[in-house]
């Protein structure tokens, strides 16, 4: 590890927002309005407040093993084979995610803008340049993350501005009357929107000060919980609760409603949706890169970057499996409920509180030694 | 020796790279394309649809034949699209028309834009519609119309802010006249729509026609009279209960929009000592409240602020508009008005229609969402029941430049 370069905390903060705004993004809107309504933004703001309690607890998590990413040190706590399995299902899910990433991909390019493309280039060449980057080092994706995380950030919010006199923002009343009960059941569904986060499990140890990752984690998520709730809150205000939950990519088709006034291009939807490919590039790099570094770890590989091209045509075939873009959502919501939450919420925090009662780590090992003081 | 080598296939790696990926599947050349910018949609009916396209050129699937009456024959699909080579000032191959309009029979929407790629030599291309138009014949046909409103809000080409009108009698014929102002129908149609110097129709994009459907049941749209050399966009077509349900008329779209906060610029005459007003109308604004009285029954109460100005009086030695005594009574007048003309609508959209098309309980979800819990599971009985009580404020600002 000492060869490879370091990242600073504003690259992990641009890793981080270009990890996880990519396909949910679109979806959002309509999600969050079918689980709570006009209520939806809350959902979105107590999801992300999930997510930064998550991300200090990995980041403390990996404190106590400095150096060490999740694959070695899930090992030391719970016992090798263990930690074996552990890392070999983070590696699929990875590898899975990026397959849907892949395939969303595909099917909202294919719908709005290369309709005669087939599929399977698309997703082709979106791996290939994946897998370049999954090739680099750390340092790479950071600088990447720097490079494209405004590209893609800012101009769809400045386009958002001559929609302003289309949107009434009365469609969010009433405040505050969705069931509790409805509330929980859509917050599950809602924090996976935030999935991206967990690679903090792997990246930690890259930072040239791990100690910043909480401090850096939280300012990212503030972030995207910003974007995030005004992506659901334009939608909400153009399209009204009940037009909202007929459109499949609502964040798009608010863009399909703006003209900018007097400019040579009318409709703006074409430009944003080739900024929106710059977002899901971002996003299926990192995972990508996340999968080939589990996978060279696992196997204790001095050099990761080989494995990219056959990880490359697995993400394909896998990619290729659902049949159509109905299957492609069902799949997603399935993986999102049974490897996300799992993989980005129950089993980081699992692992900590085990570490915890084992007295493990640097931070552990002081606690071990208070405990012995108490009993002695 | 070993680097020339490497060099060599890095080369021809990268060559191999560019080479086949490099192209596009979906590159049309501009000039391949054919921007439509009106798309009419009619019911076909067999023996009533004697098609004559410009130039007296057939414009029939199958040659001069009368299309026939056939299951498969459900739709009078038309476009319209501009000359590119004549507006662009190069000279057009073709023809001195600004425009070319042509029509066809089809099964369904996609069906027949198909049957064009046997006719035109271009890519046909919806992304620049600006206005579409539906036959009186569709919207009367309840199942044609939802198929062809499904149809045209999942196809994404179309824009969600393409304006829609109802067009009386048949909407081809909007396309293949030659209008005397704009040549090309349907920027002549957008142009119409985004004046706002009128409340005399009511101007929605499509976006917002389907979304009113989804959430109240019913919507007006603006109702095209097509003439001999320039159509008339005036008053409107109620759909409710997904089809059509009545006319309705200008004065009556007018005031359906004053309640919904919308009405653009408008005249308003009223009778002020045996003479005819003319109020304009430059402002307007709508307060609704909402509250249960003590017998439990819901009430309403709109309220119009509106400011304007007095255009007109008569021509007399003793006149004085400067007179404020004068100014109030012609205020109140038109006060009477609006509230007279607004409650005449209100009531016939409750009693008659029995539809909430200004979304009013929308407005009591949102806004009194207490009231809401109780009337939500049956609210079309409960808007008819509603006690409407509509009232009017005008402020006259200006009377022109002589007294």
């Amino acid at each position: 590890m000492n060869d490879q370069e370091k990242i600073t905390s504003n690259q992990l903060m641009a890793i981080m927002l270009s990890t996880i705004i990519g396909i949910g993004i679109l979806t959002l809107p309509r999600t969050v309005t079918e689980a709570a309504g006009p209520d939806g933004w809350m959902l979105v703001l107590a999801g992300g407040v999930v997510a930064i309690i998550l991300s200090v607890v990995i980041s403390r998590l990996g404190l106590m093993f400095p150096g060490k990413t999740v694959v070695e040190y899930s090992g030391d706590i719970i016992t090798k084979p263990l930690g074996i399995i552990f890392s070999l299902g983070f590696f699929t899910y990875y590898v899975l995610f990026c397959a849907f990433e892949a395939r969303v991909f595909a099917e909202v390019t294919k719908q709005f803008l290369l309709d005669r493309t087939p599929s399977e280039a698309i997703i082709i060449t979106m791996l290939l340049g994946a897998a370049y980057l999954a090739r680099q080092d750390i340092a790479t994706v950071g600088r990447m993350g720097e490079m494209l995380v405004p590209v893609f950030i800012l101009p769809p919010i400045l386009f958002l501005l001559p929609g302003i006199p289309e949107m009434d923002l009365t469609n969010l009343l009433p405040f505050m009357r969705t069931s509790p009960g409805k509330l929980l059941t859509g917050f599950g569904t809602i924090v996976t929107s935030y999935l991206g986060f967990e690679a903090l499990l792997l990246f930690q140890p890259f930072m040239a000060r791990p100690r910043d990752a909480a401090k850096a984690m939280t300012v990212a998520l503030i972030s995207i919980i910003l974007i995030y709730v005004l992506a659901v809150v334009t939608a909400v205000a153009m399209f009204g609760v009940v037009e909202i939950q007929q459109l499949i990519w609502p964040t798009f088709a608010v863009y399909r409603v703006i003209e900018i006034p007097g400019a040579f291009i009318e409709n703006i939807h074409g430009v944003v949706m080739a900024i929106w490919v710059v977002a899901v590039y971002t996003t299926l790099a990192v995972f990508f890169f996340a999968a080939v570094t589990i996978l060279g770890r696992i196997l204790s590989l001095k050099e990761h970057s080989f494995t990219a091209l056959p990880l490359a045509l697995l993400i394909y075939f896998l990619a290729l499996v659902p049949n159509n873009v109905s299957q492609v959502y069902n799949y997603l919501d399935a993986f999102s409920l049974y490897l996300g939450i799992p993989f980005g919420f129950v089993l980081p925090a699992v692992l900590y509180i085990i570490a915890k009662v084992r007295g493990m780590g640097k931070e552990g090992g002081n606690g071990r030694e208070k405990q012995a003081k108490k009993s002695g | 020796m070993k680097s020339k080598l490497k060099r060599a296939v890095s080369l021809m790696l990268a060559a191999g790279v560019m080479l086949s990926t490099a192209g596009c599947w979906d590159r049309i050349e501009i000039n391949e394309r054919i921007f439509v910018l009106g798309l009419a949609i009619d019911k076909f009916e067999p023996g009533k649809d004697v098609q004559v396209g410009e130039d007296g050129a057939e414009q029939q699937e199958e040659g001069s034949k009368q299309p026939e009456e056939s299951p498969r024959n459900r739709l009078v699909v038309s476009i319209v699209f501009p000359n590119v080579g004549l507006l662009k000032g190069e000279g057009a191959i073709v023809s001195e028309d600004a425009k070319f309009a042509v029509s066809t029979v089809g099964p369904n929407i996609f069906e027949a834009v198909r049957q064009f790629n046997t006719r035109l030599n271009g890519n046909i291309f919806f992304g620049h519609v600006k206005a579409i138009l539906l036959g009186e014949a569709l919207v009367k046909d309840e199942e044609l119309l939802m198929e062809v409103l499904d149809g045209l809000e999942r196809e994404q080409e179309i824009a969600r802010n393409v304006d829609v009108a109802v067009v009386k009698g048949k909407a081809k014929d909007a396309l293949f006249i030659k209008p005397l102002v704009e040549p090309i129908v349907g920027t002549y149609i957008e142009k119409i729509f985004r004046q706002r110097k009128t409340g005399r129709f009511y101007p929605k994009n499509f976006g917002k026609v389907v979304t009113s459907i989804r959430e109240t049941g019913g919507a007006v749209l603006p109702r095209l009279v097509v003439g001999e050399k320039e159509f008339n966009i005036a008053g409107g077509c109620l759909v409710k209960d997904r089809k059509f349900r009545a006319w309705l008329g200008e004065l009556e779209v007018r005031a359906i929009q004053w309640l919904e906060n919308m009405a653009g610029e408008d005249v308003i005459s009223v009778n002020v000592n045996g003479v005819s007003v003319p109020f304009e109308l430059t402002e307007l604004k709508r307060r609704k409240e909402i509250w249960r009285d003590d017998a439990g029954d819901v009430n309403l109460h709109i309220i119009l602020e509106c400011e304007g100005n007095i255009e007109g009086y008569i021509l007399a030695v003793d006149q004085d508009l400067m007179n404020e005594a004068f100014i109030q009574q012609v205020e109140r007048a038109v006060e009477r008005e609006m509230v007279a003309q607004c409650t005449g609508v209100m009531d016939k959209f409750q009693n008659e229609f029995q539809l909430d098309v200004w979304g009013i309980g929308n407005h009591i979800r949102k806004f009194r969402p207490e009231i809401w819990e109780d009337v939500k599971d049956n609210w079309q009985e409960a808007f008819t029941e509603l006690s409407v009580d509509i009232s009017a404020c005008v402020k006259v600002r200006r009377v022109g430049v002589i007294k």
